[in-house]
């Protein structure tokens, strides 16, 4: 069960790591309204993907840890 | 309430009755012995929203506003749910089921033409002019509806986790001001709530397209009728991590065709397929059962949707 619930917690990392990319894109592009919709849409939707990465990534050392 | 329960169980007992001797039935996969099941369950909660919707207008006619935004996000649910019935019956080209989705959204693009920002915490009103009618509300019914269609497979998931993002909605809606959405999401809420009684493991019924279909579209319609759009994104995010992980990959959305699908032993324990999935994540790290890894998916759900509520109610 320990388990299960540390891949919930790593589950959280796509979605904070989107927002506080995002956050930061429209922070930085201050400028253009259209650009500044553009640019923290891409920051969420990169960041977001990065995330799904290293989720992956985590699950994967989980379960390597736990096999070994 | 109770009508959209007691219709949407019914409904789905009739169907586990009838639809296998019409061939409208799938292979549980996930059980040593795969039996056949009654499939497109999804139907059963179609039939849920269209009755306790004439209740819902006979009683609260005047006293709830204007239910235009009822009636549009009822009509974009059951044209997608048409869909998903056709996907079920004869199997839509992946290309050609966006497209209709995207025709399905056309009574809520009406509805809302007035409308022209979405509102995020923190970052405050973002001005999107025509584009909120013309492109985000076809993208989010297509997006939610296609990912809840995605993050499915096992007894209870779909409607387990349409149960915990519409109930979700359903209370952001009634505490932020909007009872017409409210009273749409109840109406959901109650019919897969009905429905995952014959869903839960073991299931006895499957929802199909047209289920899995019908809870995306009704999170996105939800969202967008309310302008709860942040929170309705925070409870996709399950379903959008596993189209991310299945998109990133060497054979995108393809892996299920080359590589099958989890595999069940005998002790009724779940082999994970070999490529990226979040139910494979939960799988891989310990030992379980088809019912553990649904009631750890639905954890994960509940946590998000325990964050939305959170937002919500901080940004109120």
């Amino acid at each position: 069960m320990n388990k299960q619930a540390a891949v919930i917690g790593l589950a959280l990392v796509p979605f904070a790591l989107a927002s506080a990319m995002a956050f930061a894109a429209w922070e930085a592009a201050n400028g253009i309204e259209a650009w500044r919709m553009i640019g923290t849409t891409l920051a969420w939707i990169v960041s977001f993907a990065i995330g799904t990465q290293i989720f992956w990534r985590s699950v994967e050392r989980l379960a390597s840890n736990q096999s070994a | 309430m109770a009508v959209a329960l007691v219709t949407s169980y019914s409904i789905a007992k009739f169907e586990i009755r009838s639809f296998p001797a019409r061939g409208i039935s799938g292979v549980d996969v996930h059980k040593p012995d795969r039996p056949v099941r009654a499939e497109m369950g999804g139907l059963a909660v179609l039939a849920a929203l269209a009755l306790a919707s004439l209740f819902y207008f006979g009683i609260d006619f005047t006293l709830d506003g204007p239910p235009v935004l009822f009636a549009a996000a009822a009509s974009t649910v059951v044209l997608t749910g048409m869909v998903g019935v056709a996907d079920d019956t004869h199997e839509l080209s992946q290309r050609f089921k966006p497209l209709l989705i995207v025709a399905a959204s056309a009574p809520l693009m009406l509805a809302l033409a007035g409308r022209t920002s979405i509102t995020f915490p923190i970052l405050g009103n973002v001005h999107l002019g025509i584009l909120y009618s013309v492109v985000a509300v076809p993208l989010a019914i297509t997006t939610s509806a296609n990912f809840s269609n995605l993050l499915a497979g096992f007894n209870g998931l779909e409607a387990g986790s349409a149960t915990i993002s519409l109930g979700t909605m359903t209370f952001i809606s009634e505490v932020t001001g909007h009872p017409t959405v409210a009273a749409f999401g109840m109406i959901l809420t109650a019919a897969y709530l009905g429905f995952l009684f014959l869903n839960w493991y073991p299931a006895k019924i499957f929802p199909g397209d047209t289920g899995t279909l019908v809870a995306g579209a009704a999170l996105a319609a939800m969202g967008l009728a309310a302008g709860l759009e942040f929170e309705a994104i925070i409870l996709s995010v399950p379903a959008a991590m596993d189209f991310s992980l299945k998109a990133i990959d060497r054979r995108p959305f393809k892996q299920r065709h080359v590589f099958g699908n989890a595999v069940v032993g005998l002790d009724g324990i779940l082999e994970p397929a070999p490529y990226p999935a979040l139910v494979h994540a939960f799988m891989k790290v310990s030992p379980l059962d088809e019912r553990g890894l649904v009631i750890s998916v639905l954890a994960l759900q509940a946590v998000f949707a325990l964050l939305a509520v959170a937002i919500a109610l901080i940004f109120i």
